[in-house]
């Protein structure tokens, strides 16, 4: 991935953290997809990867509302493998920053 | 060089072909096209060798390296052509595959498109079904794998589905075979009725948007702005979707209207970004999948168990992907694969080995002493019988390959692998070409470069195909073994194991090395499928073998045949003066001069001499002929080429034997040795069997362990062979990159040599 994407998803998990998900149901959190934990679920927020990224996430379902579970990380950590409409999806860990999940 | 231009990018819209639809020419057999296509791994594949068994070709779609199938299908009367498109999840220009599909249907315009879409998993395989309705091409919907479904306790309306959607949908077992009949009777009737008038499907994307899509379309419609392949509504949206490739080919059409297009485009943009916070390529995806959504829910689609279920294939992963028994395991499957196909292609390379010998053998005897025979013996018998000798190990490696790829294993390989080649500059799927390439040492890059396929993006399988040839292959073995054993036979096996790590490493960095400057830019999404696990089908591993096998093949009767041909006449003329030949002619004369008539008679006649006069003779008459051919062989171009390359190659400690060796080593590296012998003038040397050639090179004061180190080296990272460079040209579809490769690896090969032996003289020198 490209620095400036990476910038981009640094800055948004700094930005959309700690307040965002706060007014909806009291138990919910939003987090960006790759601090799951394994065989957590969670439905995705938002996505804030653009261009052919954003493209391509979108295009294989992870939009909003969509619910996804973790499969679990590849054995040095990247990638992570999730499971979405009963098919497995990889995506790079700096991919899964631009994809923000409300978990309970 | 600049930077990879995207030629992959094909043409789009390059050909404009007349939409051939009508229902009048329905009886001419080239309006009898249909197209399957679908999602990768929706069992496309598996259906297409269903419906046409045997009848099937397999070719490339020009200037990619997409292969294109076509087959036939015999329906009561008709013969119908089937081709077989790339898997796709949809059809904006993202991978080289989409690009290929999407090409094929604008500009080709089958009658029918068959959409082979997983049961089990419909809502995200209905995404592409929406784009062909947009694109108003007659569409049917292969409903496959409903046993996976019903099995996952999903069951699916297919009339309810049909009814909704509004195209016809026949549930398949591609498999089996089950609903195939049925399949190509929808196949006929929609064929008969592609002439029609059809409304135009459509999805709504909201107000926003539609209202934007109906400005647009009707400039469209009034310029006649490329519409002629394709409908105005779904050029608009493409214009929305950001699509680089009709928004350059739009630019190129009609700059002005283009400029006007994207001009609203970026109002919509800014639009949509301030009320709703996302662009429209986001919402035009979102309203697909509410589309689908609703679709399902309104009694198409039921699920029986939990969604959150563990299947089988989920739970096979839990152990072939667990972070520490899951390399282990990858380490020995891919071992395993290794060792299968090395030993059991073996007997068959020892087969085609004894049957070019016996060729060999018999045009000795046949043909007449002179070019002629030396030509068909060592140009055209050694240099194809080599390449054909690759033919057994090539099939077998495929064969595993295609194992592992169609049961689902080598995404998990990429899976595991990707973290640590995306550091340098590559992709999960590299790992495969590198093994067979040999990172096992022992492998052979032909097959290697070729395995690259598994890889999309076009910038790090390029970087892959460059640097899999550093790799050990077996061919460089035998060299590696001449001199480690000549020179470090105490160490040997570590000296071995050592240099398979070194290729790893300096394949490794050069990659990254390639992908900050020529090859530079951002690196392919790893966005992919992990498909679940399946059992392949016996036919589906056999074709796919048999494909590669095939194209192998080919090529050795062309390109390959020339090069060897050349090779040959490099090392054969001008040849022995007459003066020369004259002097070797009274050496004969004079040691035969020296034995009695009947020992002459008997080394003449027999094969196998006994006694002791015998021997010697045919010693010292097997001397001379050595020392001819090794004079022959400096007088050569190749010997002259060595021994003008001294003035450089001495930087690494090369004279000018060493140099020809190498020039030779470009047929294929294991010649190195033989032409080496050649130059020693120590007559044949079966590069099995160099005790004799170690020991001279250990002898001769030419040569130190420093020379060897340095040599070895150079070896490893010199020009690829010729069939390797042949199939560096072919999959990455120009010439520029093989010539690059043998350039770009012999310079640097050179210097790392030049490095070993300047730096190891000056510490020696020291010490």
């Amino acid at each position: 991935m490209s620095r400036q994407t990476q910038n981009q998803s640094e800055m948004n998990r700094k930005a959309n953290l700690p307040d965002s998900g706060a007014g909806e149901k009291n138990t919910l959190r939003t987090i960006v997809l790759r601090q799951m934990q394994k065989n957590q679920t969670g439905t995705i927020k938002s996505i804030s990867a653009t261009g052919d990224l954003g493209r391509r996430i979108r295009e294989l379902g992870l939009i909003p509302g969509t619910v996804v579970t973790m499969h679990g990380k590849a054995p040095l950590k990247d990638p992570v493998a999730l499971r979405v409409m009963g098919g497995t999806l990889t995506l790079r860990n700096n991919e899964a920053d631009t994809i923000f999940m409300e978990v309970d | 060089m600049k930077a990879l231009a995207v030629e992959d990018r094909a043409q789009f819209f390059g050909k404009v072909v007349p939409a051939a639809r009508g229902p009048a020419s329905i009886n001419k057999k080239q309006d009898m096209r249909i197209a399957l296509a679908g999602n990768p791994n929706s069992g496309k594949t598996t259906l297409f060798n269903t419906l046409t068994g045997a009848r099937q070709h397999v070719g490339n779609y020009p200037g990619v390296t997409v292969e294109k199938k076509e087959g036939w299908s015999r329906h009561g009367e008709r013969d119908i052509k089937i081709i077989d498109l790339p898997g796709a999840y949809s059809l904006t220009a993202y991978s080289q595959e989409e690009i290929v599909a999407r090409d094929y249907l604008v500009n080709e315009k089958p009658r029918v498109v068959i959409n082979v879409t997983d049961a089990s998993n419909l809502e995200r395989n209905l995404y592409l079904t929406c784009q062909f309705l947009e694109m108003g091409i007659p569409t049917i919907i292969a409903l496959n794998m409903m046993d996976v479904a019903r099995q996952r306790g999903i069951t699916i309306d297919a009339d309810k589905l049909s009814q909704l959607i509004g195209v016809p949908v026949v549930p398949v077992i591609a498999r089996s075979g089950k609903g195939k009949d049925a399949l190509m009777a929808a196949v006929a009737e929609a064929i008969d009725r592609a002439g029609e008038v059809r409304e135009t499907w459509r999805i709504s994307y909201g107000e926003h948007i539609d209202s934007m899509l109906a400005g647009m379309t009707e400039k469209i419609e009034q310029n006649g702005f490329l519409n002629e392949t394709c409908p105005a509504r779904w050029l608009a949206l493409k214009y929305l979707e950001n699509d680089a490739q009709v928004m350059e080919k739009g630019r190129r059409i009609n700059p002005r209207l283009a400029e006007e297009l994207e001009r609203s485009v970026r109002e919509l943009t800014g639009h949509l970004q301030q009320t709703v916070g996302s662009y429209p390529e986001g919402i035009i995806a979102d309203q697909r999948y509410g589309y689908i959504k609703s679709l399902l829910r309104q009694g198409v689609m039921n699920r029986q168990h939990d969604t959150e279920r563990l299947y089988l294939s989920d739970k096979i992963d839990q152990v072939l992907t667990n972070r520490l028994i899951g390399p282990l395991l990858m380490f020995a499957i891919l071992f395993g694969l290794y060792q299968f196909s090395f030993t059991f292609s073996e007997i068959p390379v020892s087969w085609l080995e004894s049957l070019f010998s016996w060729l060999g053998g018999m045009a000795d005897t046949l043909l007449a002493d002179g070019l002629l025979k030396s030509l068909v013996i060592s140009g055209i018998i050694d240099g194809v019988g080599g390449v054909i000798g690759f033919v057994p190990i090539i099939m077998f490696m495929f064969l595993g390959i295609a194992v592992l790829e169609d049961s689902g294993y080598l995404a998990r390989v990429a899976f595991m692998m990707d973290k640590v080649f995306s550091t340098f500059g590559l992709h999960g799927n590299s790992v495969m070409s590198y093994i067979i390439s040999g990172g096992i040492a022992g492998g052979c890059a032909v097959p290697g470069v070729m395995a690259t396929r598994t890889l999309r993006s076009p910038r790090e399988r390029l970087a892959t195909i460059l640097t899999a040839p550093f790799m050990n292959c077996g061919a460089k073995l035998p060299v590696l073994i001449l001199l480690t054993s000549a020179f470090f036979a105490a160490n040997q096996a570590q000296f071995l194991l050592g240099f398979t790590l070194l290729a790893w490493v300096v394949a490794l960095l050069v990659a990254k090395l390639l992908r900050s400057t020529i090859l530079r830019g951002a690196s392919t999404p790893f966005v992919m499928e992990l498909p679940p696990y399946r059992l392949p089908t016996l036919r589906g591993l056999f074709i796919h073998t048999w494909e590669r096998t095939w194209q192998y093949i080919r090529k050795a009767g062309t390109v390959i045949l020339a090069i060897s041909i050349l090779l040959w006449a490099m090392m054969t003329f001008p040849g022995l003066s007459a003066t020369e030949k004259e002097k070797f002619i009274e050496q004969r004369a004079a040691t035969l001069g020296m034995y009695a008539p009947e020992v002459i008679a008997l080394v003449a006649e027999a094969d196998e001499v006994t006694g002791p006069d015998a021997l010697q003779l045919k010693e010292e008459l097997a001397r001379i002929e050595a020392a001819q051919a090794g004079l022959a062989l400096r007088q050569s171009f190749a010997g002259r080429i060595g021994t003008a390359l001294e003035k450089i190659s001495w930087l690494a400690g090369f004279d000018w034997r060493t140099n020809i060796a190498l020039v030779g080593g470009f047929a294929a590296k294991e010649v190195v040795v033989s032409t080496l012998g050649t130059a020693y003038s120590l007559g044949e040397i079966d590069p099995e069997e160099t005790t004799s050639l170690a020991d001279t090179l250990a002898a001769s004061p030419d040569w130190s362990p420093l020379k060897a180190m340095a040599l070895i080296v150079f070896i490893m990272f010199y020009a690829p062979c010729f069939v390797t460079v042949v199939c560096i040209v072919r999959e990455s579809g120009s010439w520029k990159w093989g010539l690059f490769s043998m350039a770009f690896n012999t310079v640097f090969a050179f210097s790392l040599a030049t490095a070993v032996y300047q730096l190891g003289s000056l510490v020696l020198a020291r010490g």
